[in-house]
Parts: structure tokens; sequence; C-alpha cells
């Protein structure tokens, strides 16, 4: 009998690329159900090295790796035309939107990770999660007010009531079937055209206003952000390194910034950190890789 | 006589006091203090240190046991051969030699690190149901970058990634199935194949020896690392790992005060003054040292 396999999914752009596969590590790492992860790439155009740092996934743990171009799905070319982007919320990220068109129609299931996660306990922890019927699941976003009202908690006016339940959208399980059922492309269109879509943030708040009180609450373990050095103590199971602190620069001093290094693996982490750095400060990057790469391990 | 509660601690004569505090919170957090058996493995201990440790007897009744191992042979041929721990020195391998020194009628030891303050009663853990495994202890929040090394590929051949990997600084044993494990035999065959060369000191061979036959304890018995910013979150142990003591002024460790009161103030003061005396002459020592063996 094949075993059930656990559906993935990452959308990112080629400035992701080595977090992306940090996510896709990680998760091989600490699941021995590793062969049965099927990863569902939704990305921009892809330098040809990285999509193969990428494909190197298949070859080290089993995992199957495929890869989607959104930009070739029509319903999301249309979205586009509607949802506001900018540099910090290019239009990949409302990829997770269109999910239930993008992926097989075998998927039943499927987990949505954004690319600044690191998966520290098996992930089917998370993907035999009991949905209680609901189309999605999330954990709660302990920054809602400041998010959804702004300023003095008043400034935005958002659709969303402050009393209602927020989750953050970058950890996401998806039941397929009641997922499509909801017809996001519908509810954001008529939206669109009564006007409220202008100030809203992004596909975090998009996704919480059409899933109103109808999604399922994961504990706080599966989407801990902003994670700093006391987290590290506290067992979570997937650590989201929002904020401006990254485990991809040097001297972040977030949680598991080391280790993210080692799942990242040294020779990605500097390949990305060069590519990301001026010419001119190359050579302390080469020396930087240099001793590292010569540091004893652990002990 | 109530079914005694026996406890283990490895230490030197330089952790005598956090040794002290660790007896202290378990005495003063179970009513069954004078069930609680102590097994103290120590090297050379000064008569002094030895009668601030002895005040536990006196203060709660519980019964102290002595083991002196740097005398024993066993442990100067283990201590000399294996790895040298720079940050703990070799009296982390002293936890290996159980099956050789308790005595039979121990069949449930709980081992517990120096660097720990319990929280509730010890009886909790100590005489929780094995299951059939040979002993039970917590997963370590830090033990995927432990177990994997370099890239989390340089220890792959040893450790199966996705393998919970427990901290050893808390182990409820069972003596039989500890036994049955023949680690001493394991620590020979991993020092004579260079095995031992790419190991974290004992705790990757406990590790090793246990795979997957351990336990999993919930990790409120094995908090590692706390700061105060988990005191609300109320551990029932506290280990004290990483460079935040709380025996050293102004560190971020949970529970801070009450460690210095659990330790009693006038130990705590003279501890520190132990440590600032011991870390002044240090540099002497070693120079010392350096004509004495050049």
């Amino acid at each position: 009998m094949a075993a059930v396999p656990i559906h993935v999914a990452l959308s990112f752009d080629d400035k992701y690329w080595a977090p992306a596969y940090a996510v896709m590590r990680s998760i091989c790492l600490t699941s021995i159900r590793r062969k049965d992860v099927v990863f569902h790439l939704c990305h921009t155009a892809l330098e040809p090295g990285h999509a193969a740092v990428l494909n190197r996934i298949t070859e080290e743990f089993g995992a199957i790796v495929v890869h989607y171009d959104p930009a070739g799905n029509a319903a999301f070319r249309e979205l586009m035309t509607l949802l506001r982007t900018t540099d910090r919320f290019p239009p990949i990220v409302y990829t997770r939107l269109l999910l239930d068109q993008l992926v097989p129609v075998e998927v039943e299931r499927i987990i949505y990770l954004d690319c600044d996660v690191m998966v520290c306990q098996p992930i089917e922890i998370l993907y035999d999660t009991d949905m209680g019927g609901k189309p999605i699941a999330a954990a709660f976003d302990p920054f809602h007010l400041a998010i959804t009202k702004g300023r003095d908690i008043r400034s935005r006016q958002t659709a969303i009531d402050t009393g209602n339940r927020y989750f953050n959208s970058g950890v996401l399980l998806i039941d397929r079937a009641r997922y499509a059922a909801t017809d996001l492309p519908g509810k954001i269109r008529a939206m669109a055209e009564s006007g409220m879509l202008g100030d809203v943030f992004f596909d975090q708040e998009l996704l919480n206003l059409v899933f109103l009180n109808n999604w399922q609450p994961l504990s706080w373990r599966f989407n801990v952000l902003m994670p700093k050095s006391p987290h590290e103590s506290m067992h979570p199971v997937i650590l989201h390194y929002t904020g401006s602190r990254h485990p991809w620069n040097p001297f972040s001093g977030v949680a598991f910034h080391r280790l993210y290094r080692h799942v990242m693996t040294n020779e990605v982490y500097y390949t990305f950190l060069a590519e990301r750095t001026p010419r001119w400060l190359q050579p302390i990057i080469a020396v930087a890789r240099n001793v590292t790469m010569r540091r004893r391990v652990m002990k | 006589m109530a079914r005694p509660i026996h406890i283990a601690l490895t230490f030197d004569d330089g952790y005598w006091a956090p040794a002290y505090a660790t007896m202290r919170s378990i005495c003063l957090t179970t009513t069954r203090h004078r069930d609680l058996v102590f097994h103290l493995c120590h090297r050379i201990l000064s008569p002094e240190h030895k009668a601030d440790l002895d005040r536990i007897a006196e203060e709660f009744g519980s019964a102290l046991r002595y083991y002196d191992i740097d005398a024993m042979p066993l442990f100067a041929s283990v201590a000399s051969r294996a790895p040298y721990n720079y940050r703990l020195s070799n009296i982390v391998y002293a936890r290996l030699l159980f099956a050789d020194i308790m005595s039979p009628e121990v069949e449930r030891l709980t081992y517990l690190d120096c660097d720990m303050m319990v929280r509730a009663p010890i009886e909790e853990i100590a005489e929780i149901d094995l299951a059939g495994f040979p002993i039970a202890a917590v997963p370590d929040p830090f033990g995927l970058h432990i177990s994997q090394g370099r890239d989390m590929r340089s220890k792959r051949d040893l450790f199966a990634p996705a393998d919970n990997y427990f901290n050893a600084g808390l182990i409820v044993i069972d003596m039989e199935g500890w036994r049955n494990a023949h680690i001493l035999q394991r620590l020979e065959t991993a020092m004579a194949d260079g095995m031992m060369e790419r190991l974290y000191y004992d705790q990757d061979l406990l590790n090793l020896i246990f795979a997957r036959n351990w336990l999993k304890l919930d990790q409120t018995w094995n908090f590692i690392d706390p700061r105060r910013i988990h005191e609300p979150l109320n551990p029932k142990l506290l280990h004290y790992t990483g460079n935040q003591k709380p025996w050293k002024r102004g560190a971020d460790a949970a529970f801070r005060r009450t460690y210095r009161h659990v330790m009693t103030n006038e130990l705590y003061n003279r501890y520190a003054r132990h440590r600032w005396a011991r870390d002044l002459s240090a540099p002497f020592r070693e120079f010392i040292n350096r004509i004495r063996y050049r």
C-alpha cells in the first residue's frame, strides 16, 4: 500500500530561493516521513542554479519537488489586476489564495508555509491535525490589533471587528474541497466592486475577511512569530521569522539562528549572503565563510 | 519504612554549592524528604564543603551516600581516555558508572545535573511508570543540532535526524535496564574505534545506546535555559544550561531570587567569594602548571 503523501506548498520569488530551501530541508530533517513529502513550489522565474539547489532535496531526502509558475494561471493573472502589491508584498504572496486551482486534483489537504519559517518538529503533527470541518486551520496572530486597526488602534478602517479572532496567514492547513467551495476569487471580485479592497492588508486580511469565524485555531507552537532565544526552550513546532530580523542575516539574534545556518547549509547560506552583499564587502564574506567552514562542530 | 527515592548527583568540588541547592530544592518541594537517598558521586571534596552537604541530612532527615569517584580506578581509567569536556570537566562521565557503583538494592534511580532547581515533588517523575523503557528523559530542544552537526549532515550516519534526542541532565533510570545496556562496554568500543571523538560527550553516547528506547517526559521536567520570561509557565524543573546561571548576580535566570534563598544566602555569598578567588588565581595556577608540566 502506497504511503499517504504530505503536501506542502511554498510560494516565493527568486529573492527567496535560499530561505525556501531551508524550509524544505527543515521539514525533511525533522520528519521520518520525508519520502512522503511532496513540495509544491509556486514561484516566478527562478535562476536555473537556484532551481537546481531546490531540486537537491529529492536527491538528499527522497521527497518530491514540483514546480509551478502561477503567472501561467488565468485566474491568478485576473486577481492581480485587482489586488495591491508592494516590494515587500509582491504578487507571488497571493498564490496561496488560489492553491486549490494550482495543485493537482488528487491533493485533498495541503499545508501552506511562508518561506521565512523553520520547521522544528515533524510536519505530520500539523498535517494530521483535526480541522473540525473547517476549510483552513491557522494560528492566532498576537499582533492583530495593530495590524487591523493601526495607530491608536483606530487609524485603519477595516471591516474586521477587533473582537474577532484573527489568524496569521504564514502557516495554513488547507482542506482543499472546502477551500475551493469558498470561492475566494469570486469573493475578492465582490470586495473589489464594493470598494473594500483599497485598504486591505494583503493576503492575510483578505483571508481573515473571507474565513471570518470559519477557521480552526492551531496551537501557538505551530506559528511562533518573531522568535527570540527564550522561545528555543519552549519546544516550538514552526518558527516564523517575521519582523526585521531574519536568520539568513548575520548577527540576527533570532531563535536558533545558528541551527538555521546549518539547516540551510553553510554553502547555500554564504552564497545567498554574497548575492545580497555589495561587491566591496565580498572579501569579508569570503573570510567569514572560510572561518566557518574550518571551525570544529559543536564541542 | 516507606519506599526510598534514590537520587544521584555527580559533581566536583567547584560545584558543591549548586549541588547543595539542587538537593535542597528537592527536599523543599516534597513531603517525602525523609525517603530521599542522595547518592553523591564527587571528586575531591574539601571537609568544609562536605559539611555543607551534610546539613541536608540534619535539616530534612534525608540520607546521604558519598562516592569518591577519584578513588575508583575504573573512573580514572575512563576519565583519562575519554574526550575531555573543557566546560564541565570529565565528571560528566561519572554517570556512566552507575551500574558499577550503585548497590543492588537501588532499583530505580533519578539522576540530576547540579545546575538544576526542582520546583515540584520529585516523586512525580522518580516513581513514574516507565512502561517497560529502561530510562525516561526530556527531548532536548537543541537536539537536532547536537545530533546532526555541520550542515545537518556530519553525524547523519550516527543519528537519524527525525529521532527524538534527549537531554541527559535529567534521567529516570530503571537500574536493571541500565545494567543490561552495558554502557561501559559501549563506551570502550566507541573509544577504541574513534567514534567517541565525533560524539558530544556522554550525552551523545547515551542517546546512541538508548535510541528510540526511552520514555519521553514532558518538557516541564527539564526546562532548558530558563529565563525570567519563562516564570509564568511555572516549570517543574529548571535546568540552567548556558551562561545564565542563577548563582551569578544579575543573570537572566528564571527564579533567580528563589534560587538564592534555596541555596541559602550565607552559602550563596560564600560561593560567590569562592568563585572570585578561584577566577583570580586561575591565571597564576595555569602558569605554575605550565612550568611544572613543561
